[in-house]
């Protein structure tokens, strides 16, 4: 498990951590039924305030990546295979939107946009 | 909410200088950081704490009890490393803990030994014969040894070099692994703070400025930087404090979401450390080419 | 309240070495000297050591500011303070046993016009130093080492010079009222009673002085 944190970054560190936790519950880093570690050794590990981890582990479990066992710990929450692609489809959606609005500022056209995405899948081919 | 220590209004009167109206509290599980300047009251509120002097108002819980009428049962819980630590120079640490040891209940020389070995330290050595990170050192372990659920530290690691702060650091978040136990650390260097404290109470005056957890603290305010021709009244309702320069300003702010709408890309923003915290509000405003 | 009359004990570790030994010095010269010096070498030694006792234990503590961390101590400052008084006597006490050892060796050597150590030498030097840490520890509490400095040289001497030259005067002077009447009470009540009254004296004095000290010591603040 990877997390690293940029402790000048605007982004809150509490954000960074959920971020890159979600990144990896969706791209399958993380398998369901795995367990973190706990909110004070991630704190210490990663030299931030326990009330950070704690906060960004309360935010994944209110979007439903992780749930909570009292007296057992933290572990990431069972995904039904639907509600796993629905989650990817949106992260993608969301990268795509910033990627939309960057070209109506830069005035590149729908048409070119796509050309270049097609490029783009093309490469790893 | 499990309270180690639960102070409100808090009063103390000095000759010069009076400690007004000081409230706060910490949880166990938490690190505090007690910041402000030279003379702002933080050892004063620490020895209120201790009943090294006695308060003129206010109260002071600690673990629930007051910290007067059950002071030796709070003090049994209470782990204490002081700024200068007075110990009796011709002692050995052996002997310096036989003289301590037997006042804890819970005293506990396994675990005291411990920790001799791992700050290297040996039994034997005269007290002053240490340097100043060991005599921190040694204060910790007789701290840590007797089941104490609150440390208390007062500027452990002024004088110190990074190495042994850092080492302190790495400790704390030690101790803190356990969520019984509760510190409170106070300290002028902010830096030790910007990583591992939880809250940060910052004292200033005599007066509490907020008791906050430290990353809302650092969310709340924004260092902003921008040309001369960005300093309007929006710049300066906002600010904590402003220094000018020949060649621009840099402000201490709170509402930067405001100006990100007003002057979007015409400002820099950054994350301010604890120490500019602390800095633009002690001193508000700084000319650099004021005349001396 | 044993481990801090332990911790007077320990710290002035080096101390005891130099008091003994000044002890042993004093007690030759009195010897040698004989007269009224012989005579009361046990007191005036025991008292000199029991003063340098008093003065060192509370010099050590103002020097390293340790009263910091002792008060931070789940302790009771009363206890602080009885360990004081009940040190300096279980010290004097000490001092006491040994001089009287030294004195049984001495007397095989008539150059030394000492005595063998007797009752009366020990409750005198007892009663003294329990006036002595009555009068000077209330200004220890209450000042601190350095500001009760002046006053610890004149109370020394008082306590030092005073019983001889208070026998001296009143021999000197047998008519002054004062002095007769202590004299016919002393001669009406018997030697044990005299001696009974003189320890129950200097016990309450010293009680009271305490009792003072704790509640000065209570309101001291560091």
């Amino acid at each position: 498990m990877t997390i690293i944190i940029a402790n000048t970054a605007a982004e809150p560190i509490y954000e960074q951590i959920a971020r890159q936790i979600k990144d990896m519950i969706l791209r399958g880093e993380m398998k369901e039924g795995a367990l973190l570690p706990s909110i004070r050794s991630l704190a210490k590990e990663l030299q931030v305030s326990v009330i950070t981890t704690k906060r960004a582990y309360e935010e994944l479990e209110k979007e439903g990546f992780l749930e909570t066992v009292g007296g057992k710990g933290t572990f990431v929450a069972g995904q039904s295979l639907e509600l796993l692609r629905e989650r990817k489809l949106a992260l993608v959606e969301e990268k795509l939107a910033g990627v939309v609005a960057e070209c109506r500022l830069l005035g590149i056209t729908e048409a070119e946009a796509i050309r270049i995405l097609q490029l783009l899948f093309r490469e790893d081919e | 909410m499990d309270y180690c220590l639960e102070i409100t209004g808090l009063t103390k009167r000095f000759k010069g200088f009076s400690l007004q109206d000081v409230s706060f509290s910490l949880e166990r599980g938490y690190i505090m950081g007690f910041i402000g300047p030279n003379g702002a009251g933080k050892s004063t509120t620490i020895k209120l704490i201790m009943n090294l002097l006695r308060k003129d108002g206010g109260t002071i819980k600690i673990f629930g009890c007051d910290h007067v009428a059950a002071e030796r049962e709070v003090k049994e819980k209470i782990g204490f490393v002081y700024d200068e630590n007075h110990f009796y120079e011709e002692l050995t640490l052996e002997e310096m803990k036989r003289i301590i040891a037997p006042f804890y209940y819970s005293w506990e020389e396994e675990t005291y030994r411990r920790y001799l070995k791992f700050f290297r330290l040996t039994a034997g050595q005269k007290i002053k014969d240490l340097s100043k990170g060991m005599k921190m050192k040694y204060s910790l372990a007789i701290a840590l040894s007797h089941q104490a659920d609150l440390i208390i530290m007062d500027e452990p690691t002024s004088g110190l070099d990074p190495i042994v702060r850092s080492e302190l650091l790495d400790i704390l978040y030690r101790i803190i692994q356990d969520e019984n136990k509760a510190v409170l650390f106070s300290t002028h260097l902010t830096s030790d703070l910007d990583k591992v404290a939880d809250y940060i109470t910052f004292l200033n005056e005599g007066r509490i400025v907020f008791s906050q957890p430290k990353e809302d603290i650092l969310t709340d305010y924004t260092i902003v930087k921008g040309g001369g021709d960005t300093l309007g009244t929006a710049v300066r309702e906002n600010s904590v404090g402003i220094r000018e320069n020949q060649f621009g300003f840099e402000a201490l702010v709170r509402n930067a979401a405001g100006l990100r709408q007003a002057y979007g890309n015409k400002l820099v923003y950054a994350k301010p450390t604890l120490e500019e915290i602390m800095l633009y509000t002690v001193r508000r405003n700084g000319n650099v080419h004021a005349d001396l | 309240m044993f481990t801090l009359i332990y911790k007077e004990l320990l710290i002035q570790k080096r101390s005891l070495r130099f008091n003994l030994g000044y002890a042993v010095f004093l007690f030759i010269i009195f010897g040698l000297t004989g007269g009224p010096f012989a005579d009361m070498a046990y007191i005036m030694g025991s008292v000199a050591v029991a003063f340098m006792f008093i003065q060192t234990g509370c010099a050590y503590d103002d020097k390293n500011k340790s009263e910091v961390i002792i008060n931070s101590l789940p302790l009771a400052r009363r206890d602080v303070v009885r360990a004081k008084y009940w040190g300096t006597l279980l010290y004097s006490a000490g001092m006491l046993a040994g001089m009287a050892i030294l004195g049984y060796v001495l007397l095989h050597f008539p150059v030394f016009k000492l005595h063998a150590i007797q009752v009366r030498d020990v409750i005198v030097a007892l009663s003294v130093i329990s006036l002595l840490a009555a009068l000077y520890y209330p200004f220890f509490f209450k000042l601190g080492y350095i500001r009760s400095k002046a006053l610890t040289m004149a109370v020394f001497y008082l306590f030092f010079f005073g019983p001889s030259f208070g026998l001296s005067y009143a021999a000197t002077h047998p008519d002054h009222p004062i002095v007769s009447s202590i004299f016919t009470h002393l001669a009406r009540t018997p030697q044990w009673l005299v001696s009974l009254a003189a320890v129950a004296a200097a016990l309450a004095v010293m009680l009271i002085s305490q009792a003072i000290s704790e509640r000065i010591y209570r309101q001291r603040e560091f």
